[in-house]
């Protein structure tokens, strides 16, 4: 039981968000144009050559359909608003006569704020008979043969291409969800909650800033500025209407788990109810500002990446050379004896929320510009928090970063080998297969058991 | 305006409607669970989903009658309970909540992925999974019930009699469970795993039991929500998870009857709180939009889950002196 | 009490650490456990002498638990090899090794907070037919088991004092009840080795008595006893032999009078603190036993026993 204050102040928390939600929804969202992501389609038969004239329909949900046909080059361009997953279904009749069709079709592609290709393989389906992973597989390691084409581009570049996207979407991402795992790893790592709202947080980020620039028209960092504060304004009064008095009351971790588990599902739904239930794209830039191996990056992709850089830096520098830092991780290794060794434990743990929830609104703000923002936007992501903090090591910050990132490369690598739509699966199995061998995660300490 | 009120006619429907029956089974597998063993599954959605695909691939894409297709739902549930167990049931608690809720979300995703629509139907579902349940059905189709605008026809009336005994039988098992020594083992899992392993019992496989048992229950109540209407993959998501919490810690974790009677009071309260709340927006009463009103239940929910854990944790029906959780 | 020279000769040889014993019920080899870079246990050899009462002792940090769970299987040795009673148990599970007959209890206990006193017993009974899923849903299958379980745990519990609070939650007895709960639980399964981690610890003087008591009457009724214990008048009044632990290896291993004049034990350990008069008392109540007298009827009123 905890004291009849806690309602109150839950009430305090709620009347929070209402006033922003309020405050912040004054103006309807603007309508947005030219928040789109540049896709190409090639198309290569079986000698390795590009193949003209492929008519390529492109399906999404919500998304009026759309055919390009590829030109001269095999290739065709198609701007799609990021953050959906689409389908490219390549049009067998188009191919010139006596072609088998295509060796994997249709493809499903998640369109993020990077610049992609799609390719396609003439040759014998794979559809139904086999399975989807053996086909993709196949593609994936047929030998790199230099194509004879009129631009002398090869079939090793376009690979060469798709691994460098993939690579830098899985920096990018990765960096981005480290400010949230971090924030996760560090409420755990101080109070041994595994905070299942966290997501919640992170969409309460994008939010902000989306409404902030949209109806409000404060510039793209003003937002940010703005989705920090508000998000460590959030995470503040979390702890003080929610988290301290449970801990006060000494109620035990696993119904304060279901309390964050009820919290996510409130404010989620909270979050549908003023913005509604859509996805909403961020007024940005979408073309390449700086190019790395010829694929190019958007001013949000490299300012994404710079701000969780600076942040997670920032973070590093915080808990090694600051007494709070110190005392924080004193907390975390053994709070008993931080506390007898006079460390203000509450205080540490206000800070860890007040920082968390920062964190996750900028995690949050990221997100919406590299995808888009919906109310699920931040549940969408927990699993993969989770993974990551499982993989590098729960309670461990280090653990965190390299948790993200590795998980976040593997996922976007194993689209290789696996339908786009699944590679959430790997993230799973990535834990799984993680609690099976090291549960203690790759930096986490061993524990001892009596 | 008396028709706008015939939301209380819903609600006293809901108090039998088949998906209350899914939902009392998947809550009563749940207090197995957690109640009784202190397992935090937060995938049962999961299990409804895995139970639900198997019955209706077998009804519908592989039409081999309603026995066989239950079996193949049983099956997919035993196998899902042992590719969650063995990773996380011999490590702390709250690895089981990620793993469990983490796995429920994959079998969403995969069952609607387009690729699989072969099989599943994509993100339509599957329709018609319960025309072999139907064509058992031994009430004559001149036989209905009518109750104030409430009309069973023969199939209704078959699909709740049999799912209502299902509950009852499944309740009946559990309760002889919990209260015979392999009860008492489980109910020490819950207070402390170590004290039991110490006393030579193999915790790991009370466990692994456990799970097994509880999702079979999810399993098998999904089919008598899904044969009457469809099976859509986007209402076993991580909320459905969440609604069967509600249920259990509303009639009480560590008891067999709160599950059940939970299901019912939750879902007819369900029915007049979105009734009240359409008639308000009807009115104007509710400066809300309809679509606004669609996502009142879900706070709801999140709200009683905080509120119920916080003030009342024994729910409904437990003893108080039960209700204190483990850390 | 403490120089009893009646006391059968329990080891061969010299009285060493790892030294050998005459009946040895556990033998183990080359047992190192490590955290990270501190090793907390290294002990190339060590042997638990049968139907006697072994103490286990050190400074804190000794590693004394850690063997502990090593032996019991609540942990896993870097390396290491042990038996009990000729068997090899290492590497089993911890429920493997409590079936073979060597139980333990924990430093904080593990009493089943929301289960009744009496289940609490019950559950330490082995071989319970109801306890297998099937025959759980048989009622008649285990029915007749079950009665004899409750006879054997009532009877427990009323040489533990116990009985009157048969039907209570385990989460309302006192801390040093809940040491007798657990200690009482352990019995149910007739163990051969009872293996008690600081038995004593957070116990009211008022009950210590009685635990003593107990710990004494396990041996009288054939079972052996190894137990940690800081309390050195304990230690000295009931133990048949001493192992010190001290860094994670074993320091010095004897009979309690000639390890508690050992200077190098004195300095790592046990100071030079000879007041008796526990160990007096304790020795009263081991001279009672051997008269026959029940030694739970000299322990004060357990109910007057506070936290």
């Amino acid at each position: 039981m905890i004291t009849r204050s806690a309602p109150r102040v839950l009430v305090l928390v709620l009347m929070f968000l209402a006033a922003c939600a309020a405050f912040l929804t004054i103006a309807p969202p603007a309508a947005h144009a030219a928040d789109t992501t540049a896709i190409t389609v090639i198309v290569i038969d079986e000698s390795s050559k590009r193949v003209p004239d492929v008519a390529i329909a492109v399906t999404a949900d919500g998304f009026t359909e759309q055919t390009i046909t590829t030109d001269e080059k095999g290739a065709a361009t198609i701007s799609l608003p990021a953050g959906s997953t689409y389908t490219f279904t390549a049009d067998v009749d188009s191919l010139p006569a006596g072609a088998p069709g295509f060796v994997d079709n249709p493809k499903i592609v998640d369109v993020q704020g990077i610049p992609t290709t799609v390719r396609f393989d003439v040759g014998e389906p794979q559809a139904a008979q086999a399975s989807e992973s053996a086909g993709a597989s196949e593609t994936a390691s047929e030998p790199a043969t230099v194509t004879p084409g009129d631009d002398g581009s090869t079939g090793a570049t376009d690979m060469g291409t798709q691994i460098t996207q993939k690579v830098l979407s899985g920096l990018v991402f990765g960096l981005i969800l480290a400010l949230a795992s971090i924030g996760v790893s560090l409420i755990y790592g101080t109070t041994g909650l595994n905070n299942f709202a966290h997501g919640e947080m992170v969409t309460f980020g994008g939010f902000v800033a989306f409404t902030a620039t949209s109806s409000f028209a404060v510039g793209s960092w003003a937002g940010l500025v703005i989705a920090l504060i508000l998000g460590a304004v959030l995470g503040w009064l979390q702890d003080l209407g929610i988290w301290k008095p449970l801990r006060r009351k000494g109620v035990g971790l696993i119904p304060i788990m279901i309390v964050s588990i009820g919290l996510s599902l409130l404010l989620r739904y909270v979050f549908a109810f003023v913005w509604s239930p859509g996805r909403y794209t961020m007024d940005q830039d979408f073309s390449p500002l700086i190019s790395i191996f010829g694929v190019g990056l958007t001013y949000w992709n490299v300012m994404g990446s710079v701000v969780s850089i600076v942040l997670i830096v920032a973070v590093a520098y915080v808990l090694n050379y600051t007494q709070i830092g110190k005392a924080t991780r004193a907390v975390a290794d053994n709070k008993p004896l931080a506390a007898a060794s006079g460390i203000n434990v509450d205080r540490v743990i206000r800070v860890v929320w007040i920082g968390s929830g920062a964190l996750a609104a900028i995690a949050g703000v990221l997100i919406a510009y590299y995808q888009t923002i919906s109310f699920q936007s931040g549940a969408s992501i927990l699993l993969l928090i989770f993974a990551a903090t499982t993989l590098g090591g729960l309670g461990t910050t280090y653990g965190a970063l390299i948790g993200s990132l590795l998980l976040s490369l593997i996922i976007e690598l194993s689209t290789f080998f696996i339908p786009t739509s699944l590679k959430y699966v790997v993230a799973m199995l990535i834990m799984i297969l993680i609690l099976l061998v090291r549960p203690q995660g790759l930096l986490g300490k061993k524990q001892r058991v009596g | 305006m008396s028709s706008d009120f015939t939301f209380i006619w819903v609600a006293v429907g809901a108090l039998f409607d088949p998906i209350t029956i899914a939902y009392a089974l998947a809550a009563l597998g749940l207090a197995l669970h957690f109640g009784f063993t202190g397992l935090l599954n937060f995938g049962q959605a999961g299990f409804m989903t895995i139970g639900g695909y198997a019955f209706a691939i077998g009804a519908v894409k592989l039409n081999v009658g309603f026995f066989p297709s239950l079996l193949m739902a049983i099956a997919g549930a035993v196998l899902f309970a042992l590719l969650l167990g063995i990773p996380t049931l011999r490590l702390r608690a709250d690895y089981l909540s990620i793993v469990t809720i983490g796995a429920a979300e994959i079998v969403r995703l995969s069952v609607r992925t387009p690729e699989a629509r072969p099989l599943t139907g994509g993100s339509d579902g599957l329709n018609g999974t319960g025309a072999s349940f139907f064509a058992l059905n031994p009430i004559p189709d001149t036989f209905s019930i009518n109750l104030g605008p409430i009309h069973y026809t023969n199939d209704m009336v078959w699909v709740r009699l049999v799912g209502w005994i299902t509950v009852i039988v499944a309740a009946l098992i559990i309760w002889l469970l919990v209260r015979s020594p392999w009860g008492r083992v489980i109910k020490g899992i819950r207070e402390d795993e170590d004290a039991v392993r110490a006393l030579g019992k193999n915790a790991f496989s009370y466990k692994m039991q456990v799970l097994i048992i509880g999702g079979v229950l999810a399993g098998i109540g999904v089919i008598f929500a899904i044969m009457p209407s469809s099976l859509q993959p986007d209402n076993y998501g991580t909320q459905t998870t969440f609604f069967i919490w509600a249920i259990m810690l509303l009639g009480g974790a560590a008891t067999i009857f709160g599950p059940i009677v939970g299901s019912m009071i939750f879902w007819a309260t369900i029915a007049i709180t979105e009734g009240f709340v359409s008639l308000g927006v009807k009115t104007g009463v509710l400066p809300i939009t309809p679509v606004q009103s669609g996502q009142i239940r879900y706070m709801l929910v999140g709200l009683a889950l905080m509120l119920l854990v916080i003030f009342r944790p024994q729910g409904i029906f437990g003893k108080k002196a039960e209700a204190r959780f483990n850390g | 009490m403490v120089n009893d020279t009646t006391r059968p000769a329990l080891h061969i040889g010299e009285a060493v650490p790892g030294c050998k014993k005459i009946d040895p019920i556990i033998i183990a080899d080359n047992v190192t456990r490590k955290f990270g870079g501190m090793t907390a246990v290294d002990v190339p050899h060590i042997e638990v002498p049968r139907n006697a009462i072994t103490a286990l002792i050190g400074p804190n940090g000794a590693g004394k638990t850690t063997l502990f769970n090593l032996l019991t299987g609540f942990d896993v040795p870097n390396t290491g090899e042990w038996s009990f009673n000729g068997e090899t148990i290492s590497g089993k599970s911890a429920y493997k090794v409590a079936q073979r007959g060597q139980v333990r209890t924990f430093q904080l206990t593990k009493s089943l907070a929301l289960l009744s006193v009496l289940d609490n017993m019950k559950l330490g009974a082995t071989n319970q037919r109801g306890e297998g899923l099937l025959h759980a849903l048989l009622p008649w299958t285990w029915k007749a088991q079950e009665a004899e379980v409750e006879a054997k745990a009532v009877e427990l519990l009323a040489r533990f004092k116990l009985d009157t609070k048969k039907d209570d939650y385990a989460a309302s007895l006192s801390g040093g009840q809940r040491k007798l709960l657990e200690m009482a639980r352990a019995l149910m399964s007739d163990p051969t080795l009872v293996m008690l981690d600081e038995p004593m610890a957070g116990v009211n003087p008022a009950l210590t008595q009685s635990l003593l008591g107990h710990i004494v009457d396990l041996k009288a009724q054939g079972m052996t006893v190894l137990f940690v214990e800081h309390d050195m008048h304990m230690v000295q009044t009931i133990a048949d032999w001493v192992i010190v632990m001290a860094e994670g290896k074993i320091v010095a291993e004897g009979e309690p009078s000639v390890v508690m004049q050992d200077q190098a034990v004195v300095d790592a350990y046990l100071g030079s603190n000879k007041d008796r008069d526990l160990g007096e008392l304790v020795a009263e109540i081991k001279r009672e036993v051997a008269a026959g007298a029940d030694p739970a009827l000299a322990g004060d009123d357990l109910s007057l026993e506070k936290e």
